[in-house]
């Protein structure tokens, strides 16, 4: 499917990357890997709190968010003090999942003031490997979807640490387009999420006339 | 409407603020031209200086007020026609005793009041929230600590009518008692389990149980002390509307109202309290084209309801602004400057314990006495033999049904061993040493001192669990080889164990597990230290099994936080598994654990959890000392002086003090009157309990029941006095040392 305002898209190569992944080197990454699920562990009070969907919000207290030099092995991303959305949505995955919660990669559209966007494009052209998602006025960020029963869904956004609201759709940090990786279509508020396909829930602001594709 | 007259009162507006100014400002947008008069009764409530009021009244302090003359006055002026729209809690409390029911008095009837009032609402049934655990303050202080434990030590002590102080402590949850209590005035307290939630309310207005509107508001923004500070405005879901209809329907409201909620993360929603009165965010709905005040007032004067749906921009956010002081209300001054903190005064101004009397009926009650078992009856009858005091008895009965009681414990049929070892620090004392050689358990120590107490004691060193920081202390001990397991607190002890030649069966790691406030063990929580552990123990000598070992107090943390200590340390024992290719053989899990809580810690279903992800898992220690032995000793005391305040019992002095007790602070201890008749139970009061030394904190107790005839020789018992009371005991004020 194609994005209704996929034109007014000022970096249209968004609508084709998948969510991140992170490398595997061998048995540093494996241990890695198991050290952030037994620090999830140590941070989940699933007994103290009988919750099931508690998310990882101690990933945001520990990790910085700022540009990630792509590509990342699992043995590099622990140990990073800072770590881009995509790091982010790789851990809170790999923790969801491993306490049994039915997670997905999922990626957004989020509209932003240039005022933003500057400052960060910025901060993210000292590190040419890092990944393009500063439009001008539209970003790109990767969050968790989070099934729950057979279609619902709710969406998590590991670097912020909130759960996103749907009934959000315009203004500062809105989200205005969403992919979701979950297996089948899942419905989100009043949205419905089609598997691997960009759904747009609000209004694309126009790219401003001097910005390229 | 130029001639209708709204009276609105409740007007500060500061961090905690009142409703009156949202309330009036939602008036002022629906009805233009009419009068609006607000009142308060504190010269520095900072809303009577707004100028939507057209009229102020600063009346006097509640404690200064004459009921009937202000009774008549607000009949006065109902019968001239105005509405009155209250918004402070305590006010409401006393509108409902002393005003008849009036068409234009807005607010709810003392029936009304009584089913919704804290902290566990009688109509909660009808609503579709679910109700967080609670318990009255004037429970037994040993039930009181049995709830706090159940939940994890994250309760709050609430106030009668509002107040919440967040507490994760004895010392703690005793502060916040007397602070309430003092600041109430009452002992009609109670205790809240914490519910991690985010914060929602249901406001409605409502007239004669029929509700005139209603929205729902989910913070977005609160200040430090948790008040809104910024929110957004929803209609109220649909699976919420029709059952608080109901229930607004069945009590009969009239007014406004505001169920605070808490929505887990899970979907479920707990109602915290219901509110007497709207919120003080209620302009924010306004705002949001919801203007609840206006739809009450429509309701109760039958103008007709005008339909209200929800504009474009449902946000709102609070802002400070300055207004300009009402020339004839200059700001009262400020009291000369004391040490400490400076002027802050609430809603109420600073008279608050003063007003409560007047406002609130008086319905204390008195507290729950400790619960007596036969085996303590027998034991007290037997210290009551005592004559020099002060005197640590043994409840010899209750030490050996409890020591019993882990004998009889059933083994796991299958997977691993669970033994219970006795840490010799909680009570080295010879009778404990021998119930606990009888009941089969291990012995765990955390000096070569204790070790040679152990051996001494008959258990051989492969019976025996060394732990601790200073396990090898003090040099001048011999250390004895083969020792059933040695668990290390640093990965420099372990590597030193691993080349020390010695052939103990097990060795091990204390964890620091992440997430959890400890000086001891090993810090894993970055991977580096993580890496470091793996390679020390990939690098022990195979003939040596590996142990895991874990400690949190369950008394201090909670049942169900130690679960999840526990848990999370078999994940990383099974994480340690995986990167060393090391079997777990041993989980050790240290002591704390309260006497009440022993039987009921789910050592079965932990160590199940732990042999699902430790296929190699041989054994699970656990390590009861405190357990088994706090309850076991009480100190009996002698009364030195009586002092009395106003002819009551106000204080009492006794020749026990907190060198025989020194954590008499730090838990609840039950404490008996030894009476001719037998011993006597005593509950919490007003009488506090003072040691015999010169230390300010030489306090027994802040507050008991003693019999207002306790004379000079009298007696008492403090029990769970055993345990660690009894091994940091120490002489003072003895004229030596021991």
């Amino acid at each position: 499917m194609r994005l209704a305002a996929a034109d007014m898209l000022d970096r249209p190569e968004w609508l084709r990357a998948s969510a991140s992944k992170l490398w595997r080197h061998g048995p540093c990454c494996d241990r890695a890997r198991a050290w952030l699920v037994a620090m999830a562990r140590s941070h989940d009070f699933a007994a103290t709190d009988g919750l099931a969907l508690a998310a990882p919000r101690w990933l945001t207290a520990r990790f910085q968010w700022g540009p990630t030099q792509w590509p990342i092995a699992w043995c590099q991303a622990v140990v990073a003090d800072t770590i881009d959305c995509g790091v982010f949505g790789a851990f809170a995955l790999e923790i969801f999942r491993a306490k049994g919660v039915d997670a997905h990669p999922g990626q957004v559209l989020r509209t932003y003031a240039e005022t933003s966007t500057t400052h960060w494009r910025h901060k993210w052209a000292a590190v040419p490997e890092a990944f393009n998602w500063i439009g001008a006025r539209v970003v790109y960020h990767e969050v968790t979807i989070v099934r729950i029963g057979r279609s619902e869904a709710r969406i998590y956004d590991p670097t912020d640490g909130v759960w996103l609201d749907p009934g959000i759709r315009d203004g500062h940090g809105a989200h205005v387009a969403v992919r979701s990786e979950a297996p089948v279509a899942v419905s989100w508020g009043s949205h419905k999420l089609a598997h691997g396909q960009w759904t747009q829930i609000g209004p694309m602001p126009a790219p401003p006339r001097s910005a390229g594709a | 409407m130029a001639e209708q007259t709204f009276f609105v009162s409740g007007l500060h507006s500061g961090p905690s603020p009142s409703a009156g100014l949202g309330v009036a400002r939602s008036l002022r947008a629906a009805f233009g031209t009419a009068r609006i008069v607000g009142v308060d009764y504190w010269a520095g409530a900072s809303g009577l200086h707004h100028d939507v009021l057209d009229d102020v009244w600063l009346k006097p302090s509640w404690d200064l007020i004459e009921d009937e003359l202000y009774a008549r006055e607000l009949a006065d002026e109902l019968a001239r026609g105005a509405c009155w729209i209250p918004t402070l809690d305590l006010e409401i409390a006393w509108l409902a005793r002393r005003m008849p029911a009036h068409p234009r008095l807005l607010a709810p009837h003392g029936a009304a009041l009584a089913q919704t009032g804290k902290p566990a609402p009688a109509i909660a049934p009808l609503l579709p929230f679910d109700l967080p655990p609670g318990l009255d303050l004037n429970a037994a202080d040993d039930e009181i600590h049995a709830f706090c434990r159940a939940h994890s030590w994250r309760v709050w002590v609430k106030g009668p009518y509002h107040d919440a102080i967040a507490v994760a402590s004895w010392p703690e949850l005793e502060r916040a008692r007397a602070l309430l209590r003092q600041r109430w005035q009452s002992d009609r307290l109670s205790l809240q389990a914490h519910v991690r939630g985010y914060e929602e309310s249901v406001a409605f207005a409502a007239v004669d149980g029929v509700i005139a509107d209603a929205v729902l508001m989910r913070k977005r923004i609160v200040t430090p002390d948790g008040k809104t500070w910024a929110g957004r405005i929803g209609d109220v879901p649909a699976e919420l509307w029709a059952p608080i209809e109901a229930a607004v329907r069945a009590v009969g409201w009239t007014g406004g109202a505001e169920l605070e909620l808490l929505r887990d993360v899970d979907g479920r929603r707990w109602l915290n309290e219901w509110n007497p009165r709207f919120p003080a965010w209620i302009h924010g709905a306004t705002l949001a084209g919801r203007n609840l005040p206006a739809a009450l007032v429509r309701r109760a004067l039958g103008l007709g309801a005008a339909a209200q749906p929800l504009a474009e921009r449902v946000e709102f956010t609070r802002v400070v602004l300055e207004v300009p002081v009402r020339a004839e209300l200059p700001l009262p001054l400020q009291p000369e400057p004391d040490h400490g903190q400076v002027g802050a005064s609430g809603k109420y101004g600073a008279a608050l314990a003063a007003i409560v009397p007047r406002l609130a009926a008086s319905e204390d009650r008195p507290a729950a006495p400790p619960a007596l078992s036969s085996e303590l009856a027998a034991d007290l009858r037997d210290a009551a033999a005592v004559a020099a005091t002060p005197h640590r008895a043994l409840f010899r009965r209750t030490a050996e049904a409890a020591f019993a009681a882990v004998a009889r414990r059933p083994a796991p049929r299958s997977g691993p061993q669970l033994r219970f070892a006795y840490s010799l620090k909680t009570c080295p004392d010879l009778e404990y040493l021998t119930l606990a050689r009888k009941a089969g358990m291990l012995a765990e120590c955390i000096s070569l001192l204790e070790v040679r107490r152990a051996l001494a004691a008959d258990w051989s060193a492969a019976d025996i669990i060394l732990n601790g920081p200073g396990k090898w202390w003090p040099d001048s001990e011999p250390r004895p080889d083969g020792l059933r397991a040695v668990f290390c607190d640093s990965v420099e002890e372990l590597e030193r164990l691993a080349s020390s030649g010695r052939r103990d069966a097990v060795w091990g790691v204390r964890l620091r597990v992440p997430g959890l406030r400890s000086r001891f063990g090993i810090a894993v929580d970055q991977p580096e230290a993580f890496d470091r552990l793996c390679a020390a123990v990939s690098a022990l000598p195979a003939p040596r099994k590996l142990g895991v070992h874990v400690h949190m107090a369950s008394t201090l943390v909670g049942i169900g936080h130690w679960r999840d200590a526990v848990e999370s340390a078999v994940v990383w024992a099974a994480t340690l598994e995986a990167a060393t290719s090391r079997t777990v053989a041993v989980l050790d899990l240290g002591g704390g654990y309260h006497p009440d809580d022993l039987p009921r810690v789910p050592f079965a279903d932990i160590t199940e959890f732990a042999a699902s992800r430790l296929a190699g898992l041989e054994h699970v220690y656990v390590e009861p000392g405190r357990a088994l032995t706090q309850a076991t000793m009480g100190v009996v005391t002698r009364v030195l002086d009586v002092r009395r305040r106003a002819g009551r019992l106000d204080e009492v002095v006794v020749d026990a003090c907190i060198a025989e007790l020194p954590l008499a602070a730090s838990y609840p201890h039950r404490i008996f009157a030894l009476t001719r008749g037998g011993p006597v139970p005593v509950a919490r009061g007003p009488v506090r309990l003072l040691g015999r030394i010169c230390m300010e904190d030489d306090v027994l107790s802040p507050g008991l029941a003693l019999p207002p005839d306790l004379a000079i020789g009298d007696r008492l018992v403090v029990c769970d006095a055993g345990a660690y009371e009894r091994s940091m005991s120490y002489a003072f004020g003895c004229g030596g040392y021991a």
